[in-house]
């Protein structure tokens, strides 16, 4: 038996693990920035899903109604939940009275076109996941 | 001897995979944390343009047009007063439905190019700032009435 010999793998081991745990390292900095990014992009494409809501509530300037059919649509295609609220009264694809706390908030001044004639309102629109 | 140059090489492999990790890691932290500035001008360009167009059909408390009564101070001799005594009396709710709704909040003025007094409110200077998201639209032949949302 040569002297200090171990083993095969006992030999190695050393240097083994050393590699491992550099691999370890490496790929579980790969993993977190793999998740990081989508987490942003899905962030991304909420935000621009929130703003498509917003342009379709607005119309061409003058609102006659807070959720036309189209908005329900939109919301959908981005898989987003949305409330809009004039002053207290929201409106939302989920029954929802007030916006949640983790939605994100957009507000607008709007010329909303009601039976008493037109009025201008801040209306804010809230979407989240 | 071999078996030490060998957990030289492992712990040189281990260092260079700490450093790549490191500098993706920084990488990430960085677009991570970056604003989603793109969306943010988009929206803040979307509300300036819609809050004008939302003016056009706006009416003072005496249920006259905003914009007409707007147009007609603007072509006054004593605009800078007309317009300050309009949003502090008849037009008071109208700027505050502005100022509330605003994303800018206090720092949204309402311009009149063309005239001598910049924006309103005339007493208050505009915040020296490189960030402003703007909307223009012309009243008169002379005067122009631009959004400005400060940040």
């Amino acid at each position: 038996m040569r002297k200090g010999f171990i083993g095969p793998i006992g030999d190695d081991l050393p240097s083994i693990i050393a590699l491992m745990l550099a691999l370890g390292i490496f790929f579980s900095a790969i993993t977190y920035s793999l998740n990081a990014y989508n987490q942003k992009l899905i962030d991304l494409d909420e935000l621009k899903g929130s703003i498509d809501i917003g342009r379709v509530v607005l119309g061409e300037g003058l609102v006659t109604d807070i959720n036309p059919p189209s908005v329900a649509y939109v919301a959908k295609s981005y898989s987003l939940y949305y409330a809009v609220c004039l002053e207290s009264k929201c409106v939302s694809n989920t029954g929802l009275t007030s916006c949640p706390d983790n939605a994100y908030r957009f507000n607008y001044l709007v010329a909303v076109s009601e039976t008493g004639g037109i009025s201008l309102h801040k209306m804010v629109l809230c979407t989240w996941k | 001897m071999k078996g030490q140059a060998a957990i030289m090489d492992a712990l040189i492999f281990m260092l260079i995979a700490s450093g790549a990790a490191t500098l993706l890691l920084f990488v990430t932290g960085l677009y991570a944390s970056s604003t989603n500035g793109q969306i943010a001008t988009i929206y803040n360009y979307e509300y300036a343009g819609n809050a004008l167009i939302a003016l056009h059909y706006a009416q003072d408390s005496q249920g006259r047009w905003f914009w007409n009564e707007l147009k007609g101070m603007v072509e006054g001799s004593d605009s800078q007063n007309e317009i300050n005594d309009y949003f502090t009396g008849y037009a008071k709710q109208v700027w505050e439905n502005i100022t509330s709704s605003s994303p800018a909040g206090q720092n949204t003025f309402l311009c009149f190019d063309g005239l001598l007094s910049k924006c309103y409110p005339f007493d208050k200077v505009e915040p020296d700032t490189t960030t402003v998201y703007t909307s223009s639209v012309k009243i008169t032949p002379y005067v122009t009435v631009i959004l400005k949302l400060y940040y």
